[in-house]
């Protein structure tokens, strides 16, 4: 094929037959990608948990027991006298990296995504060529996936391996070796129902500053709403509420952590958490393909 | 049997309570097709029903020889769409957006990349294929528009009145590109516009919308020589009525014509020569100021065919 053709030309090479959401999906993480506050919060994840890496690394180097260390140091110090470097720490680090990395990421990223298409009709442009409206929001949806998965479980790898690399004995690595299994699924679900929720919230308010606002209040607004109405009529259910109460019941469920025994708040009952998420991920699901199929019958 | 471009049996298409197309039936066996009609016709919402964007509360659209409701995907692989309204990817930049277009449509990355540079030179945008299509000018966004529409290399193309906003220079070259692509490499053109001249320039079949219903369907050739035969004079204005007289004195049937001062004559059996014209300015005594061949105008059987039906429904009305 001629490059510069000044005359139009039919062309005459192979069409593939992948499926149309592929080309999505890879436009998206390329569109994502170019977003310089993306790139920022993405590499700092990974940043962060390539430092705890090398920082295990070196104590283990320098101080081969430490692990027993910290633990009696915490328990003589009363805070907590069962004290133990296991699953805990990597329920602590969740906490650490769903709030200020996947939220903040999750807005950064998908904000515009589908809002950015309704205002310039780019919609119209993909439904008229061999794209459904189900091709394109998976597409949109995997590539988002993706991202927030490389954020977060991406750190929680490195972390891990450094916790094997560094292990003590033969227990220590039974106990923590599912954990990249649990937590690739739990990430994995909780990503999924993020990235469905800020695609529906910009589908219906189709403007960047609304669906920010709208995913701060039901994060924010509704966790404060969630423990207060627990205050008040002592039901754990009303926790469903607070999605980072949700979000960390359900990584705790995957990694297998005993509730009752070891945690010392309250918590949302493990199925009401996994309702909340798969319902919230099927009403966003049919919120955005409702907004989509406005655009498109097929 | 060839299998016709398009083929529309009883297509109904409501927007709620509002209906857009009241049971159109219609085919076209391929060229270049001009869908006319004053605005608010229903020419858009045929169009975008038979790319499936809009859902046919009756009736079926094939394209091809296949249902669009069943092979809608497939066939839009075949279908190059250029809307009405602006439509591009937003924050990318325009020879990367259509690479991207054209990836959808099943081509490899590397050629898709390639198309998209070559139909932007083809337009008239190579220079401008880095910049962001919000960047552009009405008559940028325009080519940009048509662009994308081949970028995947159609077998027929859909045009949404594709030389809206343009200056004359620009309007001439937009036609100038579409009559390349649909004349030299056999790209059946399916033209929108509620502008004539552009539809006479590129069409060879036309159908006229008028209220979501169609007035008429027929072959250019049909509608502009339908008055073969006859002249149209253009005489003083004082002197009409004595060619009038005269004329119908010689057997001929004489017309108003829609401008000031002009006439139309025909002979109920015999073709009107211009000698017989000038014979009969001479005997009326009326200075001659022009005659050429009453053929039609594209707007003449335009607007025939809807004030003909505008007459028959007040006279249906009437007898109501």
């Amino acid at each position: 094929m001629a490059f510069r053709a000044a005359e139009y030309e039919r062309y005459k090479g192979g069409r593939t037959n992948r499926p149309s959401w592929l080309p999505i999906a890879y436009g998206t993480i390329q569109r994502g990608w170019k977003s310089k506050w993306v790139r920022r919060v993405s590499v700092l994840s990974l940043v962060l948990g390539f430092g705890l890496m090398v920082m295990m690394y070196m104590v283990n180097q320098v101080l081969p027991e430490w692990r027993s260390i910290t633990e009696k140091a915490a328990q003589q110090a009363g805070n907590n006298p069962a004290m133990k470097i296991d699953l805990k720490i990597y329920l602590i680090l969740i906490n650490a990296f769903v709030r200020p990395i996947l939220l903040p990421l999750a807005l950064l990223f998908g904000y515009d995504l589908i809002a950015s298409d309704m205002r310039t009709n780019a919609l119209e442009a993909y439904f008229s060529r061999p794209v459904t409206p189900i091709g394109y929001l998976t597409g949109r949806t995997l590539a988002f996936v993706s991202f927030l998965m490389l954020a977060t479980f991406g750190p929680f790898f490195l972390v891990w391996l450094a916790d094997v690399a560094t292990a003590p004995n033969d227990a220590h690595f039974q106990t923590i070796a599912h954990v990249p299994f649990s937590l690739f699924f739990a990430l994995l679900l909780i990503s999924f129902m993020v990235a469905l929720m800020v695609q529906a919230i910009t589908s219906l308010t189709k403007s960047a500053i609304w669906s920010n606002l709208v995913f701060v209040v039901i994060f924010l607004f509704l966790s404060v709403m969630g423990v207060i109405l627990f205050a008040i009529t002592d039901k754990s259910e009303m926790l469903a509420f607070s999605l980072f109460n949700v979000t960390s019941v359900v990584c705790a469920t995957f990694l297998g952590y005993d509730f009752e025994a070891n945690f010392e708040y309250d918590n949302v009952p493990p199925g009401t958490a996994f309702a909340v998420v798969i319902g919230i991920s099927v009403v966003s699901f049919l919120v955005t393909m409702r907004g989509l199929r406005k655009r498109s019958l097929v | 049997m060839s299998t016709k471009v398009l083929e529309i049996e009883g297509l109904v298409v409501k927007y709620g309570s509002f209906t857009a197309l009241h049971g159109v039936d219609a085919s076209f066996s391929g060229g270049a097709l001009g869908l006319l009609g004053p605005n608010g016709a229903g020419k858009s919402s045929m169009l975008r029903s038979i790319l499936g964007l809009v859902a046919p509360a009756a009736g079926s659209v094939r394209v091809f020889g296949e249902d669009t409701k069943t092979a809608g995907a497939k066939l839009r692989r075949k279908i190059g769409y250029m809307p009405e309204r602006d439509c591009y990817l937003g924050g990318v930049s325009c020879v990367s957006g259509l690479s991207h277009f054209a990836q959808t449509c099943g081509f490899p990355k590397d050629d898709a990349m390639l198309r998209a540079h070559d139909v932007l030179h083809f337009v008239g945008l190579g220079e401008e294929r880095y910049r962001e299509v919000s960047t552009f000018s009405v008559g940028m966004r325009q080519r940009y528009k048509l662009a994308a529409a081949l970028v995947h290399d159609p077998d027929v193309l859909f045009l949404d009145e594709p030389t809206n906003g343009l200056d004359p220079q620009s309007r001439m070259r937009m036609l100038g590109l579409v009559e390349r692509v649909s004349g030299e490499h056999g790209i059946h053109l399916i033209l929108a516009s509620h502008l004539l001249p552009d539809v006479e320039r590129l069409c060879n079949e036309v159908w006229v919308l008028d209220g979501g219903k169609m007035k008429r369907t027929a072959s250019m050739e049909e509608l502009t020589t339908a008055a073969r035969g006859a002249k149209r004079i253009r005489i003083d204005r004082e002197g009409t009525a004595e060619f009038t007289r005269c004329a119908e004195a010689e057997g001929m049937i004489v017309d108003l014509g829609r401008n000031d001062g002009e006439l139309v004559v025909t002979h109920p059996e015999l073709i009107v020569q211009p000698e017989n014209v000038f014979a009969l300015a001479r005997k009326a005594g009326v200075p001659l100021l022009g005659v050429k061949d009453a053929a039609r105008s594209l707007e003449d059987a335009f607007l025939e065919a809807l004030e003909g039906d505008t007459e028959a429904e007040s006279l249906t009305q009437e007898v109501k």
